[in-house]
């Protein structure tokens, strides 16, 4: 073949090749002059430098993102920020290695195989859309709206939850954030303080405490880049700290006093607390007196709880007990009762144990005041009609909220609720769920039953940006462009520090995903709703930001960021409350008015039944929920968890540190191989693994069956009667190594108010029945 | 395609397929996959074996596009995107762009493609895939030996 004929043969045939793919007629045109990226400076010199908002976790710190020839290179915190300054944490750092993860979700896709078996074809953005409104439709034609529900978590959900809404479903949200975190601990603190002092944010001022209380948080182990620094400032301050946890966490061991604390027993030590401190007149009287009701109740309430009763209840020595409770009274008023966040542990008295927080604070007059709880500050900023959807939902004949739980329409549907009403049909059938944001099969407890949910479902569709557990048990999966390339709303912060900001696209969305704005606002089209009139997001920006008196342009030249004055602390004199009586509730009239506990009690959850122990679980400080342990860099920094087994267990059953088992749970079930961290750091009565790992979903490459995963041996759960969250605390596991089941020994004695659990089918349990 | 493999002197056989089928193959292969992708089409996962997107394989490509004075028209895809690259491939033989093109194929597509080429064939990937791939391995190894020499 002669030279020639041969290169325009390759030519034409190069080209064909390429349009198979993209129909190009020309792919490329002549080059724009550089747009100054600095051509030849090493690393993230010289890059184009663009202000925006983390979402590694939902602290969402300001960052800048650095950008050279449309690649991200490096993000690192904005400058302007007075909250994290140029820190970001190890995850902050890691965005660019979401978006560059050729694991991620590239295109529409639409199942062909069985659900969860992962067989996907790409389709169009049009045929995705469709199909998923049709549905939507079809579902809502056949069975009424409440057929609908959605799972919702972040600010990817935030749109499309209006469409659910605008459906008139009364499970258009179900946060897990809620029903598996923080609700009933926000409902405590709605109750007593009249706002949410723990929700998203905890307005808890370390930074100027003289000492500090920790029940079961483990700032360090988790972190959100503001709340770990002041923290850590106002320890270096000389803040004391007292730390209540059954393991010896990293916060453990920078307490003056740790409290090893038997699990389920934290509200019989607060309220020994409270009696100890009413009867050494230990308390703040004055500000009792002036800024709280139901005081003598309360005094009434805990006579009975000393600090012997509570001794052996929670398994503490006495003398500790009083050190601890002394230590914070000698602190007050500034003395920071951590609110808590992650609070669904045993189910019946996780609101009550955060309530009673929230009423220690008030005893010591630790609210308004430096070192207290304090205020958020308003932040003036708009609301633009565009971002809504319009329509309220319809009241079913049962509602799944409040005919079950008097306080869960505050939060939404609770998630288990609606898992078993899509398994039962009852109260009502639930046909089709649409998930945005959550991988629920890492998340809501009880997996296998979720499965079995989904598997009774119309149809089910997920907004994700990683192929999840979730995305692979989804009929139609929209891919979602993540925080760093995509605009989202205005951020305030109102914490110590406050300020505003807004997320903006550091980098132009790859592939075709799409940012939830657009996504919703075609959905709500082909559904035949008038919503979302904003063709462009940043019109709904704008209109955010003028009541602030800035705008995009404005903001940005600003860096980004603008900071605001605090206004956290209040004058005794003008200490006002929005609850109704405009105080502090020390009992809650709302509570007892629904037949709840207006004042908390202690209520045993069951101990271990003979031969497991508790499962407990916590974070690590490089991974968020199960969503990061596919990125390259934090893999490599945390690629698997350990299982935490108390030294003297170990050595009694002959294991090891360092050595893979298999856990199972009371109910039978397994979980995937995890080794051992044998440490007398950890109560005899309960082990403990990092929560997130052992994904189940083959799509990630890196994160697949590393580790195990607490989520899939959670299949015992009970409901918090006031809110309907679900508990996580509340199973219990032995040992497999090998082919050989060990029982964990009883080393720690029982009293009598705490019964053991009882095994729902113990033969079945004994042989493993299931995997 | 027939045109292409017979001057490629390569053997079709029968290929049926329906567009659902090429579908999922193509899902399977190059988008999303149980066990991930066994051939992300992309030169940056290949380049200094670094597993990831936009990483020095996209600089690469980047530097010869500019210096062909060019940048690709379609900004959703990634500029190291292999149908993106394989059009660069045609535009410079067009432009009679020779040493340039010798350069790109030798250092930079012809490197990052073989990878390619063995993982997807090892992938038991749909005969229309497969042929594909061997063929556009074919034409690019040939006409770098035309260009060099």
């Amino acid at each position: 073949m002669k030279r020639r004929r041969f290169l325009k043969l390759s030519a034409s045939a190069c080209a064909a090749l390429a349009a198979l793919e993209l129909q190009g007629k020309g792919m490329f045109r002549p080059a724009v002059a550089s747009t100054g990226d600095a051509q030849g400076l090493p690393g993230s010199l010289g890059a184009k430098e663009i202000p925006s908002v983390c979402e590694m976790c939902f602290w969402r710190c300001p960052i800048v993102g650095k950008v050279k020839k449309g690649r991200l290179v490096k993000i690192e915190g904005n400058p302007k920020s007075p909250a994290n300054d140029t820190r970001v944490c190890a995850r902050g750092n890691s965005g660019v290695q979401l978006i560059y993860d050729p694991d991620r979700l590239k295109y529409p896709l639409k199942r062909t195989g069985k659900r969860g078996e992962g067989k996907w074809a790409r389709i169009s953005w049009d045929e995705a859309l469709d199909e998923v409104a049709h549905n939507m439709n079809k579902v809502r034609d056949k069975y009424g709206p409440h057929a609908l529900a959605y799972f919702d978590h972040g600010a990817s959900a935030e749109f499309m939850r209006g469409i659910f809404k605008a459906l008139g479903t009364e499970n258009y949200t179900n946060e897990p954030a809620f029903f598996q975190c923080v609700g009933p601990a926000a409902l405590a603190f709605i109750k007593t303080m009249g706002y949410i002092t723990s929700g998203t944010r905890q307005y808890v001022d370390m930074k100027n405490a003289k000492a500090i209380l920790l029940v079961a948080s483990h700032i360090g182990e988790n972190v959100h880049v503001s709340h770990v620094s002041e923290y850590m400032e106002g320890l270096s301050k000389g803040a004391k700290l007292v730390v209540v946890d059954p393991r010896f966490s990293a916060p453990a061991g920078k307490a003056d006093i740790y409290l090893p604390i038997r699990p389920g027993t934290d509200t019989a030590l607060l309220l020994a607390w409270m009696n100890f401190i009413i009867e050494k007149g230990l308390y703040d009287k004055d500000f009792v007196k002036s800024h709280c009701t139901g005081f003598d109740d309360v005094k009434a309430a805990v006579k009975k709880c000393t600090i012997e009763w509570a001794a052996p209840i929670c398994d503490l020595k006495p003398e500790d007990m009083k050190k601890a409770i002394i230590t914070l009274a000698e602190a007050r008023p500034h003395v920071a009762i951590h609110p808590g966040r992650h609070a669904t542990w045993y189910g019946k008295g996780d609101t009550s144990r955060h309530q009673a927080l929230g009423m220690l604070a008030a005893l010591f007059g630790a609210v308004g005041v430096p070192g207290g709880l304090y205020f958020p500050t308003p932040v003036k900023k708009g609301h633009s009609e565009c971002a809504e959807c319009g329509g309220e939902p319809e009241t079913p004949d049962e509602s799944i909220q409040e005919d079950y739980y008097p306080f869960a329409s505050m939060f939404g549907s609770p998630t288990s609720k609606l898992v078993e009403a899509s398994l039962t049909g009852k109260p009502y059938p639930v046909k089709l769920w649409g998930i945005n944001g959550v991988n629920i099969l890492q998340t809501i407890p009880d997996p296998y039953k979720t499965m079995e949910a989904i598997n009774k479902l119309d149809f089910i569709f997920c907004e994700e940006i990683m192929p999840t557990e979730t995305a692979m048990w989804s009929d139609i999966v929209l891919p979602g462009a993540t925080y760093l390339e995509r605009y989202d709303a205005v951020y305030s912060y109102d914490l110590l520090t406050p300020y505003i900001t807004v997320r903006q696209p550091v980098v132009k969305p790859m592939f075709e995903v799409k940012s939830s704005y657009w996504i919703a606002r075609q959905l709500a089209k082909r559904l035949g709703l008038e919503c979302f009139q904003a063709k462009d997001i940043r019109e709904i920006i704008e209109e955010e930001l003028k009541p602030a008196g800035l705008s995009l342009e404005s903001l940005n030249k600003k860096g980004g960021l603008v900071p605001i004055k605090a206004k956290p602390y209040r004058k005794r004199k003008d200490l006002k409350f929005k609850t109704e009586s405009g105080k502090i509730n020390l009992s809650v009239t709302d509570f007892e008015d629904e037949d709840l506990d207006p004042i908390p009690k202690f209520i045993p959850t069951p101990a271990p039944p003979k031969g497991y122990a508790r499962l407990i679980y916590g974070r690590v400080p490089v991974h968020t929920f199960s969503r990061t342990m596919n990125n390259k860099w934090l893999h490599n920094e945390w690629p698997e968890n350990q299982l935490w087994l108390n030294d003297e267990v170990a050595g009694k059953i002959g294991l090891k540190d360092g050595e893979e088992v298999v856990l199972e749970n009371q109910d039978g079930y397994k979980s995937l191989p995890i080794k051992l961290k044998v440490t007398p750091g950890i109560r005899a009565d309960v082990v403990y693994m990092a929560h997130g790992y052992g994904s189940r979903s083959k799509m990630l490459t890196k994160a697949f069956k590393k580790g195990a995963s607490d989520q899939f041996m959670i299949t015992e759960y009970i409901n918090d009667p006031f809110m309907g969250a679900s508990s996580h605390r509340t199973n219990f596991v032995r040992i497999i190594k090998g082919n050989k089941v060990i029982n964990i020994p009883d080393l720690c004695p029982i009293p009598p108010q705490i019964p053991r659990f009882k095994l729902k089918n113990a033969a079945s349990a004994k042989t493993g029945g299931k995997k | 395609m027939e045109e292409l493999a017979e001057n490629a002197g390569i053997e079709i056989g029968h290929l049926s397929f329906t567009p659902e089928e090429l579908q999922q193959a193509y899902t399977r292969l190059f988008i999303n996959s149980p066990g991930g992708i066994p051939a992300p089409p992309y030169a940056s996962v290949y380049v200094a074996g670094q597993g990831l997107l936009m990483q020095e394989g996209y600089g690469q490509a980047q530097d010869f596009y500019q210096r062909a004075g060019l940048e690709p028209l379609n900004k959703e895809e990634p500029a190291d995107f292999l149908p993106v690259e394989l059009f660069f491939v045609a535009v410079l033989l067009e432009k009679k762009a020779f040493d340039l093109l010798s350069e790109f194929l030798g250092t930079h597509l012809l490197k990052w493609f073989r990878i390619f080429e063995e993982r997807v064939q090892a992938a038991n990937p749909h005969p229309y895939y497969s042929l594909l791939a061997r063929l556009t391995l074919f034409y690019l190894t040939k006409l770098n030996e035309e260009v060099f020499g």
